[in-house]
């Protein structure tokens, strides 16, 4: 829909006011997509790919040269610029694809899954491009299965579910939401009847979550811990490990979505 | 302009890369046209063993009005084993024997019986046979007893040249050339956007999807005319000659661009080079079959005809032959097929740009 690809069923999109569905060209001029497939030519070279983006933009055939090898340098690709994508690893790839979205010095960048399925380093290395995108003042728009990853980069996050937006804020006041500390109880057995009734009617306690051995105790601003540790001694449970920690977006979304499983 | 340059550039750089597409729009016809050749060759004459029991003027005269027939490509041989083995080592169609007495069926109220063997294996040899020899004995009469031969036939030749056999069906190996060459490389270069995803960096494009289309046809044309140019050439070497060469290129440029907007729009509309390939092989060769490689479609089945008349192959086929011979086989007129054809060219572009709208249309 953004890019005008897709006509939204209800509401309007645009692009720094431009509609992508009305004036395409002028909205597409403004948005650099990283599809989730990479959308690459395996068969020709990386300078190739980058050359026929160029060209598709209208850059200049004087600025091209320099504009590629910008980004050929930027995706730590420059001594792979003549070899075919089809021999690349999925990070590579995946970075070609960021540099060829950049190279028409688009406004608004948008990624689609941008470390799916890369390894570790790939991904750190992903991640410090849209920072660096952020830090030269580009719009990034990315969507995610990683939360860590909404987590690190972003400024505002929105959780859609079944197609519904559920919540759009920053990372700290989502997690605000689920409240501000989470006590996490590890006993020595699932927990006895009625503890967690009798932790949930504390005052300060949000919400008590039991799996298995572990009780997740989501605690208000005022954070009575020692009066939840005298109700478990209390109801005769033993306590192998606590933990006292900031809610993880996870747990937000999951607390959300619900934790049935999305096909 | 300049984004369907870029598009026709890129595609070419792909055929190269890959160029599956490109060996197969050549090797298809000329695959044809070896099947011609070795058709034309088998098909032209049957061969026969000849065993004479005499050697006299008679005898003589027999043997040239088999060889006057245009049907037989005769072996001599002296025994009646000789001609067994030959049929059954497949060498032979038919055992001619020839009596020593061939001179009595020369005189009033005599008469000599010819013996033939026929190797009745494939019908439609054992045909020729059945059809050669009576013409055969009708030419010996008027070579050998002009007065015992009432009724004479006299020829008159419609054309001022006459066409062999082969070059008759290999100019039609241009068309097919065409067919395969245009559908194939149109179809496959758009398909091949949506199987690997890179279609995106098309649509993502500030472009218009018009511009696109317009590369997708420059890159399949040149493609498609490379193979058919080879093809051409194959042509020459079996000594076909043009002899109006401007039609010649009018018909193949029409023809190529007809048959490279249908392979976008085909393409565009299946998304798949699976499907492409059985398409264009699957529909354009029994509408090749149908559209007058090897006779004039009036001499075939009048629903054959009519189905033909329908698509511009038989226009193109046509077309092809008048620049080559100089005859048209049709019984539509030069300048009504010339608008046929001109009219599918436009009907055909305008399909592949609607195809690949109603493909990237935003839904």
């Amino acid at each position: 829909m953004i890019s005008g690809l897709s006509a939204p069923t209800a509401g309007t999109v645009a692009i720094f006011g431009v509609d992508p569905l009305r004036q395409a060209q002028a909205a597409r001029r403004l948005l650099g997509v990283v599809p989730q497939e990479t959308a690459l030519y395996e068969e020709l070279t990386a300078e190739r790919n980058l050359r026929f983006h160029a060209e598709l933009f209208g850059i200049p055939a004087r600025e091209r040269p320099a504009r590629i090898a910008a980004m050929l340098e930027l995706a730590q690709l420059t001594e792979r610029a003549r070899s075919r994508v089809g021999t690349f690893s999925g990070g590579m790839k995946r970075r070609l694809a960021i540099a060829r979205a950049l190279l028409h010095r688009p406004a608004l960048v948008y990624l689609d899954e941008p470390t799916l399925g890369v390894d570790v380093q790939a991904r750190r290395v992903i991640w410090d491009y849209i920072l660096a995108m952020k830090a030269e003042g580009r719009t990034v728009l990315l969507t995610t299965n990683y939360l860590e990853e909404g987590e690190q980069l972003c400024d505002r996050m929105a959780i859609l579910d079944h197609g519904h937006l559920v919540a759009l804020d920053t990372p700290k006041a989502l997690k605000a939401r689920f409240g501000s500390t989470v006590l996490d109880l590890e006993l020595t057995a699932p927990p006895p009847p009625g503890l967690v009734a009798a932790l949930k009617a504390l005052p300060g306690v949000q919400d008590v979550l039991a799996e298995g051995d572990r009780l997740l105790v989501t605690l208000g601003a005022a954070t009575p811990v020692p009066r939840i540790l005298v109700e478990v001694d209390r109801l005769g449970a033993a306590l192998r490990h606590l933990n006292l920690r900031e809610p993880s977006l996870d747990e937000v979304f999951l607390s959300l979505t619900g934790r049935g499983l999305r096909d | 302009m300049r984004a369907a340059w870029a598009v026709a550039k890129n595609d070419l750089l792909l055929l190269r890369a890959q160029p599956v597409a490109a060996i197969i729009t050549v090797a298809v016809p000329i695959n044809f046209l070896i099947l011609f050749v070795l058709f034309a060759i088998s098909g032209g004459v049957v061969p026969v063993t000849l065993q004479a029991g005499a050697q006299g003027p008679a005898t003589r005269a027999f043997v040239q009005a088999l060889e006057g027939s245009s049907t037989f490509d005769v072996h001599p041989v002296s025994t009646a084993q000789q001609a067994s083995a030959a049929i059954r080592s497949q060498n032979s169609v038919a055992a001619i024997t020839v009596p020593a007495d061939l001179n009595q069926a020369l005189r009033p109220g005599g008469h000599a019986t010819v013996d033939v063997t026929i190797n009745n294996l494939n019908g439609d040899f054992a045909d020729d046979i059945r059809r050669g020899l009576p013409l055969a004995v009708s030419l010996f009469y008027r070579q050998a007893a002009p007065g015992t031969l009432p009724l004479r036939w006299r020829e008159v030749d419609s054309y001022p040249t006459t066409v062999g056999f082969l070059a008759f069906l290999a100019v039609s190996i241009q068309t097919v050339a065409l067919l395969i060459g245009g559908l194939l490389q149109g179809g496959l270069g758009v398909a091949r956007e949506w199987e690997s995803g890179t279609v995106k960096e098309l649509l993502l494009a500030p472009v218009p999807g018009w511009s696109v289309v317009l590369g997708k046809l420059m890159s399949a044309f040149l493609g498609a005319l490379a193979g058919a140019v080879l093809v051409f050439l194959a042509l020459l070497l079996l000594g076909v000659r043009p002899q109006a060469w401007a039609e010649l290129i009018g018909v193949f440029v029409l023809v190529l661009i007809v048959f490279v907007s249908l392979g976008v729009g085909v393409g565009s509309a299946l998304r798949s080079r699976n499907t492409v390939f059985p398409l264009a092989f699957g529909l354009g060769l029994p509408l090749f079959f149908i559209s007058g490689p090897f006779a004039p479609i009036p001499w075939g089945t009048a629903a054959a005809a009519d189905v033909a008349r329908v698509f511009p192959v038989v226009y193109a086929n046509a077309a092809f032959q008048h620049a080559a011979f100089g005859f048209w086989t049709l019984d539509t007129s030069v300048s009504a097929s010339w608008l046929i054809l001109a009219a599918w060219t436009a009907v055909a572009l305008a399909a592949s740009v609607w195809f690949y709208h109603r493909a990237t249309a935003a839904r």
